[in-house]
């Protein structure tokens, strides 16, 4: 303790010159709301990197909430504009569509079904098809109150009316059960002719999808001379393992005609 | 001794007032602020006790941190020279030592133009530095000597231009 003070008198300057400097560093962080901000930013570099995180793991959040609003807002101009072409052009039928997203997906089964969160109290009903952004995904199979089941393209027993873009040739398409990227194109008549890449796209003679929505690209065309249609395999545009959101078509004449049609057949 | 201290006193006062009266509102080409208040701890005699020196500068810095609403930056870069006075003089001239007695002033007419150039160059620019890297208060080293060099240029020549003035006074 002696020593301490022995020392302490000795380099008495030396205490008294930081002693001083403490007290003007004191004054010039206690009277400058810029230097205490600056002062308790630098030594909080810890927190700031903990904000800064937290903020963007929020991002992700909200990237969400403005994904669902951007894809409200598709399928309202999607809309609008299903609207504006049937104003000129009367064989469309006048469509709305129901955004919703998939909350349950498979793409490995030989019957795949996907679960939408939309059900029967957003106004989806049985039969209604279902597109996404790259593409038609399905058609509504079963409603609930609040969910919905759709049977995939990805489907055995689906069945889509389609047609060639280029020349408006019909065909059906289905799945074979093997590649969830690649599908196969029945009934084009072998006199069609064909080269890869063409796009198919939907018929609109089945009035579940809106006509021209686009399918897939034609990847591999087989000709057997003694069969009556070519064998095409397509490639899907959408990638149905990657569906988020899609849009569920509500034709608003799809009834109409339907009863129109049972009436021819009775 | 009090013929001296009225002297430092009155000293004091000039110096001050050129110093916030005159220099603080000149800003050479737009952003050069020099700031040769430190002349006066630089014309302290030497043999003031280093306590005296370091309570003196700290005063004379709150002074001008008043005016200039910057408080406590003017008075931790003038006690940081006022400390480091002593080591400087000794590097400089390890004779000083010995002239402890009277009120020599490290100046011009008593050690010559170069050494009271090298000892003011020196002083002036660590307090520029210091005072500012405490106002800037970032780390932007390219940013405050873009400050600190043209300010301490400018400070040193009416350091020894005042010195000069003082002297022939004296005379």
């Amino acid at each position: 303790m002696r020593n301490l003070f022995q020392f302490l008198s000795k380099n008495q300057h030396s205490v008294l010159f930081i002693f001083l400097e403490l007290i003007a560093l004191a004054l010039v962080i206690q009277n400058n709301s810029f230097h205490r901000s600056a002062f308790i930013n630098s030594t909080n570099g810890v927190t700031s990197t903990v904000y800064k995180n937290v903020s963007d793991i929020n991002n992700y959040f909200s990237l969400k909430e403005t994904n669902k609003m951007l894809l409200q807002e598709n399928a309202k101009l999607r809309s609008t504009i299903t609207y504006l072409k049937t104003a000129t052009n009367s064989s469309v039928f006048p469509q709305h569509f129901i955004s919703s997203e998939v909350i349950n997906n498979s793409v490995s089964n030989i019957n795949n079904y996907i679960t939408l969160d939309k059900g029967s109290i957003d106004g989806v009903v049985k039969g209604m098809g279902v597109i996404s952004e790259n593409g038609v995904v399905g058609i509504v199979r079963e409603t609930s109150k609040n969910f919905s089941s759709v049977m995939s393209v990805l489907n055995s027993k689906s069945r889509i009316s389609i047609e060639l873009k280029k020349n408006n040739h019909l065909g059906s398409l289905v799945w074979d059960g093997v590649n969830y990227r690649k599908g196969k194109v029945n009934e084009i008549p072998i006199h069609v002719q064909l080269s890869e890449g063409d796009t198919i796209v939907t018929s609109g003679y089945s009035s579940k999808f809106p006509k021209q929505i686009p399918i897939g690209t034609i990847s591999k065309i087989k000709t057997n001379e003694n069969e009556n249609f070519h064998e095409v395999e397509i490639i899907f545009i959408e990638d149905f393992k990657e569906l988020k959101y899609v849009n569920i078509c509500n034709s608003l004449l799809e009834q109409e005609k339907t009863t129109l049609e049972q009436k021819n057949n009775e | 001794m009090n013929r001296y201290v009225s002297k430092y006193i009155a000293r004091f006062i000039l110096i001050v007032s050129i110093q916030i009266l005159v220099l603080n509102n000149i800003f050479f080409f737009g952003y050069i602020n020099p700031y040769a208040y430190i002349l006066f701890i630089i014309m302290l005699p030497i043999s003031i006790s280093k306590n005296q020196l370091l309570l003196i500068s700290f005063f004379l810095g709150l002074v001008i941190d008043m005016f200039q609403n910057s408080m406590g930056s003017h008075a931790f870069a003038s006690v940081l020279i006022a400390y480091l006075r002593n080591y400087i003089l000794g590097a400089l001239t390890p004779q000083i030592r010995n002239k402890n007695q009277g009120s020599i002033e490290y100046s011009i007419n008593e050690f010559g133009l170069q050494s009271a150039l090298i000892y003011a160059t020196i002083m002036t620019f660590i307090h520029h530095l210091v005072l500012f890297s405490l106002e800037i208060f970032e780390f932007e080293p390219v940013y405050i000597l873009l400050k600190t060099i043209p300010s301490s240029i400018c400070s040193i020549i009416l350091i020894l231009t005042f010195q000069y003035l003082f002297i022939k006074n004296k005379k």
